[in-house]
């Protein structure tokens, strides 16, 4: 991938926010090519856009489902019970029916918060990122600097 | 013990490295659970359909698995199977592909999809999908992005290796972040070849097997034996562990580089006692097995034997023991000495010399001295002299093997002199060829423990002198053993060793009896006469001295003429 920064994330995002991953369900494509995961996740801060509820809906390709498995190199899974801010845009090429959610950039649009309040990054290659990708910096300063942004 | 110790240091290295590896990430697997995702096979085949990528874009996609491919610490290949049309990306269908196109949105380089079973964790499908919305290249060119170098690190994913981050990690095919115009992910960092051969390591012929040893083994006499095992081919380092410590030798070293044959290396001076060794092998894939141990038991070991020196226009070389191989009493060999010293003629003759040690007394039975100039055999040099800074003469004794032999006791010499053969000897080899064995050692005594009691005696008359003997050593006496006797009397009267008997085949511990009969010389003169007892072997005394002072004091006799009454000393 096209590496991007904390700007340009929080630009094409039209919503971000930190919350907890409280379901996570894989299931196949309509075409029943391909495994697609939803996760629900409780949202602890809209820190940019506006939501219906305090719960929203992630999708993404990959996921397991009964015996079998699918890993798509650049996404980063999300994991029940993991608190994370997710920069989002509502999908428009859902491949399963329903009101769901992108995140931009793949699994550069995803941190995960420690114990520890770090926010941190895996799960993607990116070209030229390396010098624009905020990692491993506290959520509060990654909030700071989004909202710097909007 | 030291091996437990050698294990010891191994296992705490391995800790080291463990906690080097989980400080600095050195790489990362995927993970389903508890379980690692990989091939549950060690080798995969690839299609692949270049349709929208650079024109050589299929060698830089083959160049990129057989990156991996050719890491000998892991057992997995990279299979091309040829080209394809599908461009079924992300299918599970069991049939890997490489394919270039779009539809992967904006950011994206290119995908790696991977299915796999939730139940063992074991990849089925792996594709590759380079996206064809960037531009490619295949010669590292700096405005567009390379395949091979991209392709590299795809590839890593398909083995289930996980990106990295750190920047620590930024030379390893598995960073994350890249650029165009990079092609350092071609070229696979140790901690990649690590992360493949975690996943996929090597069979375990990768690691060497354990050696089989063949000798030292059983009871040796030498303090410094050669120890010999078979060459385990796959190995390229052995430690052999003797005696407390373990030292590293090459193949190479121990002359089994090939790795057929066998490995030899002669090992540091031990004392006598007894001893086990083990070899361990080493690979570039790492450690071996130890060996089974192999005991050993270094023998009290033989005398030395006496040296052979040749004259070199200044002075006496020493060439070494004029017996080379082992010997031991009584038993005779034919034994061959190389010389190595430089031999120069005088007066057209060539000399050697034979000096016994200063332990020992050997009975040479022969000794010929051999000599061949470059392309000929080897041709017996004519001995002129044979002389013996005691014994005088004894050429005759040394020239054939019969009962006529020569002695040498501690620090005797005999000088040899030889004809200069016609034709000369200039540049010319020279070899003793000897046979005869040691008498003698310091572990060979005698002890006087009685002499016969005082007597009184006529001239003229037969006078028998006694002497109880018992052998302290570990062998029968040799044939060459005699007691002597020694009379003292008044007026400087003196026989020294004029009489004296066999003690031959003395078995130790059993003391006997010995006696010789002395007639009184009519003109011995009247007076008190003593005499004492002394064993030989050859001309050797081995007498235990320690007996000398505490005989008893002889009773005097004081009839005229008297004879004898003993006291034993040495000589």
């Amino acid at each position: 991938m096209i590496g991007m920064g904390t700007e340009e994330l929080t630009r094409e995002s039209g919503v971000i926010i930190r919350g907890e991953v409280a379901e996570v369900k894989a299931q196949w494509s309509e075409d029943g090519k391909t495994i697609i995961t939803r996760a629900n996740i409780v949202i602890t801060n809209i820190i940019k856009g506006e939501t219906i509820s305090n719960m929203i809906t992630v999708e993404y390709e990959g996921g397991e489902i009964g015996e079998i498995g699918l890993r798509v190199s650049d996404v980063s899974p999300l994991n029940t019970g993991e608190d994370v801010i997710l920069f989002l845009n509502k999908s428009a090429e859902s491949r399963i029916i329903g009101d769901v959610h992108n995140i931009v950039g793949k699994a550069q649009g995803k941190y995960t918060i420690s114990k520890d309040g770090i926010a941190e990054k895996s799960g993607f290659s990116v070209i030229g990122g390396e010098s624009i990708i905020d990692n491993n910096i506290s959520a509060n300063e990654l909030i700071d600097k989004i909202n710097r942004v909007k | 013990m030291k091996r437990k110790i050698s294990i010891f240091r191994y296992l705490i290295l391995t800790l080291i490295l463990c906690f080097w590896c989980s400080d600095v990430f050195a790489y990362e697997v995927c993970k389903y659970g508890d379980k690692n995702i990989k091939w549950n096979a060690s080798s995969v085949t690839y299609y692949i359909n270049t349709s929208g990528g650079p024109s050589d874009s299929l060698t830089a996609i083959q160049n990129g698995m057989n990156t991996w491919t050719n890491v000998s610490s892991a057992d997995f290949t990279f299979v091309y199977g040829g080209t394809t049309t599908s461009t079924a990306n992300g299918s599970n269908d069991g049939y890997n592909i490489v394919t270039f196109g779009g539809g992967l949105g904006s950011g994206t380089l290119a995908v790696n999809t991977t299915w796999y079973s939730t139940l063992t964790g074991y990849i089925v499908d792996s594709d590759i999908k380079f996206n064809t919305s960037y531009t490619w290249g295949t010669t590292g060119s700096a405005s567009v992005y390379d395949v091979q170098n991209i392709g590299t690190h795809e590839f890593g994913h398909t083995l289930c290796l996980k990106d990295l981050y750190s920047s620590a990690d930024s030379e390893k095919t598995m960073y994350g972040y890249g650029a165009a115009g990079e092609t350092k992910k071609r070229t696979l960092d140790t901690d990649d070849i690590s992360g493949i051969a975690y996943l996929y390591p090597a069979s375990t012929g990768g690691l060497p097997t354990a050696a089989t040893l063949i000798s030292p083994s059983g009871t040796i006499t030498t303090t410094t034996p050669t120890y010999t095992w078979n060459a385990v081919s796959t190995a390229s380092y052995y430690q052999l562990y003797v005696n407390g410590s373990g030292t590293w030798y090459t193949a190479s070293a121990a002359g089994c580089s090939s790795g057929s044959g066998t490995c030899s290396i002669t090992g540091s001076a031990l004392t006598a006692g007894s001893y086990t060794w083990y070899v361990q092998t080493y690979n570039s894939y790492g450690y071996g097995p130890w060996s089974s141990g192999m005991g050993f038991t270094v023998s009290n070991l033989p005398p030395s034997c006496p040296d052979l020196y040749s004259w070199n226009g200044g002075g006496y070389l020493n060439n070494g023991s004029l017996y080379t191989g082992s010997h031991s009493p009584e038993q005779e060999y034919y034994q061959e000495r190389l010389v190595t010293q430089p031999v120069v003629e005088r007066n057209n003759t060539l000399t050697f010399m034979i000096k016994e040690v200063d332990d020992e007394i050997s009975h040479i039975n022969s000794v010929a001295m051999y000599y061949r100039n470059s392309g000929n055999s080897w041709a017996e040099l004519d001995l002129i002299y044979a002389v013996h800074n005691k014994a005088g003469d004894v050429r005759e004794s040394l020239r054939k093997r019969d009962n006529n032999r020569a002695y040498t006791a501690p620090g005797d010499e005999i000088l040899l002199t030889y004809r200069v053969p016609l034709g000369g000897v200039e540049n010319a080899e020279f070899k003793s060829i000897s046979s005869g064995y040691y008498l003698w050692s310091a572990e060979t005594w005698c002890q006087i423990l009685d002499l016969g009691p005082a007597i009184t005696v006529q001239p003229g008359v037969i006078a028998t002198l006694l002497a109880r003997i018992n052998n302290m050593s570990a062998f029968e006496l040799p044939e060459d053993a005699r007691v002597y006797f020694n009379i003292q009397g008044p007026g400087g009267y003196s026989s020294n060793n004029i009489f004296s008997i066999s003690v031959e085949l003395l078995a130790p511990g059993n003391p006997q009896w010995y006696s010789i009969n002395w007639t009184v010389p009519d003109d011995a003169p009247a007076g008190q006469y003593y005499y004492s007892a002394s064993v030989y072997i050859g001309k050797k005394n081995i007498t235990w001295a320690r007996d000398a002072g505490v005989q008893d004091i002889p009773t005097v006799s004081k009839n005229k003429q008297e004879g004898a009454k003993a006291g034993s000393s040495c000589q």
